[in-house]
């Protein structure tokens, strides 16, 4: 009779792409010579993998388990989801800011118009998955 | 949503985590039922049901807050 666990693969696997993007991250920077910004992207990869094996122990809180992504049951998927959602609102709003600082200051600060085609670029592709989830939520509920 | 879960847990001599454990749960889950703080879904408030052998109409008031 177990309500549980079906993404409790799904996680780990989320885990393991969130790390490896963060350190192949900190290895592209790292090759370009920028070691500061290279070591902080390293120091979220371990800062991920901690949460990771913390939540792997014996009776984790949900907050830490949610937080490692290693949901044990329908709760706590429903608090990953709504944690994601607000990470959603707030990367729309950062990204839409971002836009609109690069696109005032970037002649300026003479900041490269290929930052200002980024912001562009990422407030766009946020747009679009927003639009793509709503959609795909709406055909499967 | 009210409940009765947290009565009928008790009437069994069972803890959060004995209930939890018997229907895969985590016992933050069952904590969060019993204080109303979160709304199961059909199909775990069905296997409370079943585990308490009641209907679910009966354990579970939908117009109470």
């Amino acid at each position: 009779m177990s309500t549980q666990n079906r993404s409790r693969t799904t996680a780990s696997i989320a885990n393991a792409v969130l790390v490896g993007i963060l350190l192949l991250g900190a290895a592209v920077i790292a090759f370009t010579g920028h070691w500061v910004e290279a070591g902080l992207l390293g120091v979220l990869a371990l800062v991920v993998l901690a949460a990771a094996a913390y939540a792997r122990h014996l009776q984790p809180e949900d907050v830490a388990r949610v937080n490692a992504m290693k949901y044990q049951d329908e709760r706590d998927r429903h608090l990953g989801q709504v944690g994601f959602a607000a990470v959603g609102v707030a990367a729309l709003a950062l990204s839409a800011v971002e836009f609109l600082a690069v696109t005032l200051f970037v002649d300026g600060l003479q900041w490269s118009r290929t930052a200002q085609l980024i912001a562009a670029g990422q407030l766009v592709l946020l747009c679009l998955v927003w639009a793509v989830a709503n959609s795909t939520a709406a055909r499967r509920q | 949503m009210k409940s009765q879960i947290r009565e009928l847990r008790q009437a069994n001599g069972q803890s959060q985590e004995a209930l939890a454990a018997q229907l895969g749960v985590s016992r933050q889950t069952i904590n969060s039922i019993e204080t109303g703080r979160y709304e199961p879904s059909l199909r775990l408030a069905v296997h409370l049901a079943q585990h308490f052998d009641k209907p679910v109409e009966e354990i579970f008031d939908v117009d109470a807050e």
